[in-house]
């Protein structure tokens, strides 16, 4: 709770400075906040090892961990993560929540790989997974990876 | 490349994680939703449709007429607000307005040359008439117009309003003392009307809508009225609002109006859509607390959304969709489309009062194809993820299914429609479903998700009933159960009750993923666990890696077949025989990684099961003690490692299966003791296997239908199981996704997922 408070004043002047550079309506449609996020592929195999790539081996593969790392974000909101297989298909989806005051946030979320349909099927190929905020229908960002045998 | 190591801590377990520089989440939480208070910052930002001048009509020259007839303005479309403006000389005349319209102000100049002016508006619905009538008891002159106005707060349209006159005196000059407003972004609407024909000029910074007289300008009698407007972000007073008159100074009534914005809030989308594809039509079924409107378009959308603050009607157009409904319903069949496309359809719910304001439409793109009667029968599509499990079926012309999209799905089996609403589960569903009847009364469904929860699903109205497994956070592997009707007296005297014996396993993806995992035995009637395989609390008994293949329940012996990986090692059990009565192992088997389900003759003498290195074992189970039934395995190579499990086909001990490198296999068992041969072809059969791309798990029928998957088409390829020759591939659906395992109802039909999320029934046999 101390900290909580400590916190405060910087949260406030933070507040006093998005004041500041918000956009005016000015009768307009208010543009909806841009956000900007970046996107890291970690995979885990089975030995519990994490390697940052864009190319997988998912005989190696125990998991997929999609880290979003969210630069501009305030406020409490739902990521969204929609997995897209090499014919184009929507694969999952897969949400959880965010929340920073700071501006900044990274979310993890874990897609398993090993004994799911991604090897059962030989989903090998180039995949896309989109990031969404809330239930917009574009992606903040998106990036491709590889999954390969 | 490194590899980082880290900790397996507590963190490691989280499925999902924040990670934040500062603060703990709830702290975080708070003081995130402070922010949000203190700042009004847009943390949830509702969208402000802007007021905006769509267009005007007007009268002019109508002289001394008993009635006004003003046309509908141009482009007006559903939701528009309309402003209309009247004058008319004497002041006493009585003014009737037509249907709908209300009347905001009539403001009376009884002076000298008097006149009055009447403000009057109206919401547009989705058919306005073509023109307005206002009649009068009696006119000397009268003129009047109206001017459309989108993104107008539809239930409280007028922020502020007030009128004004000049009182006895006559002049060209009219000064409004204006209004205040107390929203930001309002749109200011003035009306100017004094007695004389002549025209206006707009107060400064004001457009004007129309300005008309009752006689040809400019002449000292008649009446004239113009209407202006502007929008304003600020709010409070405008200060005076002058406007002025070309000549023929006169008595004047004024009236300054601001319309107030449609401010709409978050809209939740659908919780979920889903369509079917029949002949000529397709039916969209969806959930959501409001009405929907849903688009419709035969190429992929292209940001088409509607507007908020616009009422729709199917058959408008939005960009290049179409709206294709709109209304309070939980689906909606489109008839008259063509077979052979492929339509794109995204549901959109919306509220109302003020509205309407429409939700994103995220979740809920589905494509539908009819095509015209043919083997294939129907598909259907659940927006969201994959569907690769085939349906199973249940009781008669039913059939279940689940997938990434994690909802239960069950089917009309004779024309694809739903038989409930889907309920949903916490995650994606990967393995098998299985429908039972329950030995103690009804019809369930059961499933597990990769949350770790196991699904109980009432057959008869959909009803789901969940229980979080301990020590789970994923099950991968369909659900298995012993039904106590089946059951012997061994069974009866472990379990007393009326209860059937569920078997569940997991799949963990953290913690000690490679030795943690388990298999748990609960009862049907309560969802209690009666016993739990390699429990780890306090440590693990076992060192179990995670289990995909669905277990086999073997009745006989009242044993349970597992499979599982092998550890990080590759060196750990990987086929574990339970006592299903107590959990206890029988035996286990270290026969490398094993994604796949076992499988036990029909003689109930012996187990295969097929390893990710191309091994095929199989298992003596006569002995008390189960073993190793050939000298070695069936060594194909991990490359062509099995897929699924295997079928036995009606001659004794003759294995069908798929492998990874794309070929369907024929084998025959060589019985206990002997050591079996890749190079042996079973009689029939010109070669060892037949060549099928992207082979799938099939089901053995008169044929044995596999699915096919070139990177290219997706087909359904049959094989004639005596002799392996395959027939012609039929392609499902538009052929673009991967299809996965293959299932049945009748044996007279086949039934198919694919990447899309799409099930089709394709009746058989194949041209």
């Amino acid at each position: 709770m101390l900290r909580a408070m400590t916190i405060v004043p910087l949260l406030l002047a933070g507040v006093l400075i998005l004041e500041s550079v918000a956009p005016a309506l000015g009768g307009q449609q208010p543009q909806q906040r841009r956000e900007s996020a970046s996107v890291e592929l970690i995979g885990v195999n089975h030995h519990g090892r994490e390697r940052r790539a864009q190319r997988f081996d998912t005989d190696r593969l125990r998991s997929l961990v999609i880290q979003v790392g969210w630069r501009t974000l305030v406020g409490m909101h739902t990521q969204r993560l929609e997995l897209i297989t090499p014919d184009g298909s929507v694969y999952q989806t897969l949400t959880q929540p965010v929340a920073s005051v700071t501006g900044t946030a990274v979310v993890e979320t874990y897609l398993p790989v090993a004994g799911t349909w991604i090897t059962e099927y030989g989903l090998h190929g180039r995949w896309t997974v989109n990031v969404y905020l809330d239930d917009a229908v574009k992606p903040v960002t998106s990036a491709e990876f590889t999954f390969a045998k | 490349m490194s590899f980082m190591n880290r900790s397996h801590d507590a963190l490691k377990t989280l499925r999902a994680r924040l990670t934040m520089t500062l603060l703990s989440e709830p702290v975080l939480r708070l003081l995130a939703s402070l922010m949000c208070v203190v700042a009004g910052f847009m943390c949830a930002s509702p969208a402000w449709a802007a007021v905006a001048f769509r267009s005007a009509s007007s009268v002019n020259l109508n002289g001394s007429a008993l009635t006004l007839t003003i046309n509908l303005p141009a482009g007006t479309v559903g939701g528009d607000l309309m402003v209309a403006g009247i004058v008319v000389r004497p002041s006493s005349a009585t003014i009737t307005a037509p249907a709908g319209w209300t009347l905001q102000r009539r403001q009376n100049n009884t002076n000298p040359n008097d006149l009055s002016l009447a403000v009057y508006y109206k919401l547009a619905g989705t058919s306005e008439p073509a023109s307005y009538a206002w009649t009068f008891s009696t006119s000397v002159g009268s003129a009047g117009g109206i001017s459309s106005f989108s993104g107008v707060n539809t239930s409280t349209p007028i922020n502020v309003e007030a009128g004004a006159t000049t009182g006895a005196t006559q002049t060209t000059t009219f000064d409004h003392p204006g209004i205040s407003t107390t929203t930001a972004n309002t749109m200011v609407v003035t009306h100017y009307s004094y007695s004389s024909s002549d025209r206006f000029t707009p107060p400064g910074g004001m457009t004007e809508a129309f300005d008309v007289a009752s006689l040809a300008v400019a002449n000292a009698g008649g009446v004239s009225i113009a209407q202006d407007y502007m929008l304003r972000a600020a709010t409070g007073a405008t200060g005076t609002l002058t406007s002025t008159a070309a000549s023929n100074a006169d008595v004047g009534s004024m009236d300054a109006l601001a319309l107030a914005p449609l401010s709409c809030g978050a809209v939740g989308n659908v919780g979920y859509a889903a369509a079917t594809a029949q002949s000529g039509q397709a039916i969209v079924y969806w959930s959501s607390g409001n009405a929907v409107l849903v688009l419709r378009k035969a190429s992929a959308f292209a940001g088409e959304t509607p507007t908020n603050g616009r009422v729709y009607v199917a058959g408008d157009a939005i960009g290049g969709a179409t709206v294709a409904f709109v209304g309070s319903a939980a689906s909606f069949t489109q008839t008259g489309l063509a077979n052979g496309t492929t339509y794109n359809f995204r549901v959109f719910p919306y509220t109302t009062g003020p509205g309407p304001c429409y939700a994103t439409g995220a979740g809920s793109d589905l494509t539908a194809r009819p095509v015209a009667a043919g083997n294939e029968a129907w598909s259907y599509m659940l927006a969201g993820g994959s569907v690769l499990k085939p349906p199973i079926t249940g009781d008669g012309g039913t059939v279940y299914f689940s997938g990434n999209a994690g909802r239960m799905i069950s089917l009309n089996t004779s024309d694809g429609t739903q038989s409930w609403v889907p309920p949903a589960t916490t995650a994606a569903v990967q393995g098998y479903l299985v429908w039972t009847s329950f030995s103690s009364g009804g019809s369930f469904v059961l499933a597990g998700d990769q949350s770790g929860r196991l699904y109980g699903v009432d057959a008869t109205n959909g009803a789901i009933y969940p229980v979080a497994l301990t020590g789970a956070d994923a099950v991968q592997a369909g659900i298995s159960i012993q039904i106590r009707l089946y059951s012997n007296a061994a069974f009866a005297a472990a379990y007393s009750g009326a209860y059937d014996v569920v078997i569940a396993t997991t799949s963990n993806t953290t913690g000690s993923f490679t030795t943690n995992n388990k298999v748990i035995a609960l009862r049907t009637d309560t969802g209690a666990v009666v016993w739990t395989f390699n429990p780890c609390s306090p440590a693990c008994t076992q060192n179990v890696d995670q289990i995909i293949g669905e277990p086999w329940v073997d009745y006989a012996r009242n044993r349970i077949y597992v499979t599982s990986r092998a550890g990080a090692s590759g060196n750990q059990q990987s086929l574990w025989v339970l006592n299903s009565l107590s959990g206890a192992v029988v035996t286990s088997f270290a026969l490398g990684h094993i994604s796949t389900a076992p499988t036990q003759s029909w003689d109930g003498n012996t187990l295969w099961v097929g390893n990710e290195n191309g091994d095929l074992y199989a298992i003596n189970l006569a002995p008390a003690t189960p073993v190793l039934k050939w000298t070695g395995p069936l060594a194909l190579g991990s490359a062509a490692r099995l897929k699924g499990y295997v079928w036995e086909d009606w001659i004794s001990g003759r294995l069908l299966f798929s492998t990874a490198n794309g070929t369907v296999r024929c084998f025959q068992d060589p019985g206990a003791g002997a050591t079996p041969s890749a190079a042996a072809v079973c009689s029939g059969w010109g070669a060892v296997s037949t060549a099928v791309a992207g082979a799938t798990t099939g089901v053995l029928l008169d044929h044995l239908y596999v699915g096919s998957w070139n990177g290219t088409i997706g087909q359904v390829v049959a094989i004639d199981p005596a002799t392996g020759v395959a027939g012609t591939p039929f392609t499902v659906g538009d052929g673009t996704r991967q299809v996965g395992d293959l299932g049945t109802e009748t044996g007279g039909e086949i039934f198919v997922g694919t990447t899309e999320g799409k099930v089709f029934k394709i009746t058989l046999p194949l041209p």
